[in-house]
């Protein structure tokens, strides 16, 4: 065998030990598996999933919907005040349950990010909860086939599919529909939901 | 001793299937009984006299429930299964055994889709759970009951969804 071809089969050798680390994924609380079909890239390289910073990113959205839900609770009242009540207590529940995550990781806790300014008027208002409701939706699914962790994984899920019972909620107090993008939800990635973001004045 | 080790990892990388079937630890079929039962469930709700929001969300939510069908039967290799016919009337009866079964979606997808080694397959059920989620929420706002009453949806195991599932199809 020539060094080349030795060399060759050192170096993807080396990259099979990385790519099984990589989709062992971190506490291994789950089943073996068996498959291997878009893994993303294994821990450590360049591009590579960052459990923590998705959770941590995670945190700063739900942090801006705990501030929407506390600044537009004037402009609603009766059953409409009573939902919003509701969720703003959930967004309250996701914020401790990441920054508990984050801990267990040991990464930073972001800063809490707020709004400029939210409507202060009740179809503004709700139409700017409901837009912000299906990003952070978006933005949660956009991430979910990138996170190692499974203790994350299971946090990202718990989290996404009430994000998606928000959105739903919100539509139907204006009469917009419960699913926008039809029978399979569209995810996000960061960059896009920043975009957005900046436009809503986060 | 090292080297060799790296020699037969390499070899054993290059023999290996690039794509190899994305299969959970355990048999997911009851994903696909679950998205037939729910096809089953507009199908008939269809056929009543319903009129107005109850209406349009059968006939929508019937379109949706077919592609995931199509969908979570593709990506699991699992034939869909014959389902016994629900057994409701009215729209009442519709509502209320339609927001048990997307409840129960909700749940047996979210324990699911971590026993899933495949990240592409995780993703592809999360798209499908979430729209599971939304019309759970929106079923629930129709019946004046709260369309989010819990802050987290933890997964179900594969036994109680089974049991679950075989129950509404009692």
């Amino acid at each position: 065998m020539g060094a080349l071809n030795r060399r060759h089969l050192l170096g993807a050798g080396a990259a099979g030990a990385l790519t099984l680390a990589g989709c062992g994924g971190g506490s291994g609380t789950t089943a073996a598996t068996t498959a291997t079909t878009g893994a993303p890239v294994p821990a450590g390289l360049p591009g590579a999933p960052d459990d923590g910073a998705v959770l941590a990113f995670m945190l700063g959205l739900e942090h801006l919907q705990a501030d929407m839900y506390t600044r537009m609770q004037p402009a609603v009242r009766g059953t409409e005040l009573d939902l919003v009540k509701q969720l703003a207590g959930q967004e309250g529940e996701h914020i401790g349950k990441l920054t508990d995550e984050l801990r267990r990781l040991r990464h930073p806790e972001p800063k809490p990010r707020t709004f400029k300014a939210v409507p202060g008027d009740r179809d503004g208002a709700l139409a700017f909860a409901y837009r912000v409701e299906n990003l952070v939706a978006s933005a949660y699914l956009g991430q979910i086939g990138r996170i190692v962790d499974d203790g994350a994984l299971s946090t990202m899920l718990s989290i996404q599919t009430v994000e998606g019972r928000h959105a739903a909620a919100v539509g139907a107090l204006r009469t917009k529909t419960a699913t926008p993008d039809g029978a399979v939800a569209a995810g996000q990635n960061m960059a896009t939901v920043e975009r957005v973001l900046a436009e809503l004045g986060a | 001793m090292n080297r060799r080790a790296l020699l037969i990892g390499g070899a054993a990388l290059a023999l290996a299937p690039r794509a190899t079937i994305a299969r959970a630890a355990g048999p997911l079929d009851y994903l696909v009984e679950l998205e037939a039962l729910q096809v089953a469930v507009y199908d008939l709700a269809t056929q009543l006299p319903l009129t107005g929001q109850p209406a349009a969300l059968a006939g929508r939510y019937r379109n949706h429930e077919n592609e995931h069908l199509q969908r979570v039967s593709q990506a699991l290799h699992v034939q869909p299964p014959a389902v016994a016919p629900p057994k409701f009337t009215d729209e009442s009866g519709f509502l209320a055994f339609a927001q048990r079964v997307e409840g129960l979606a909700v749940s047996a997808y979210n324990g699911a889709i971590p026993t899933i080694g495949d990240h592409g397959l995780r993703a592809e059920l999360a798209a499908i759970v979430q729209t599971e989620a939304r019309h759970s929420a929106a079923i629930r706002a129709l019946r004046a009951t709260s369309p989010s009453p819990r802050g987290f949806e933890p997964g179900a195991a594969a036994a109680p969804v089974q049991r679950a599932l075989a129950a509404l199809q009692g």
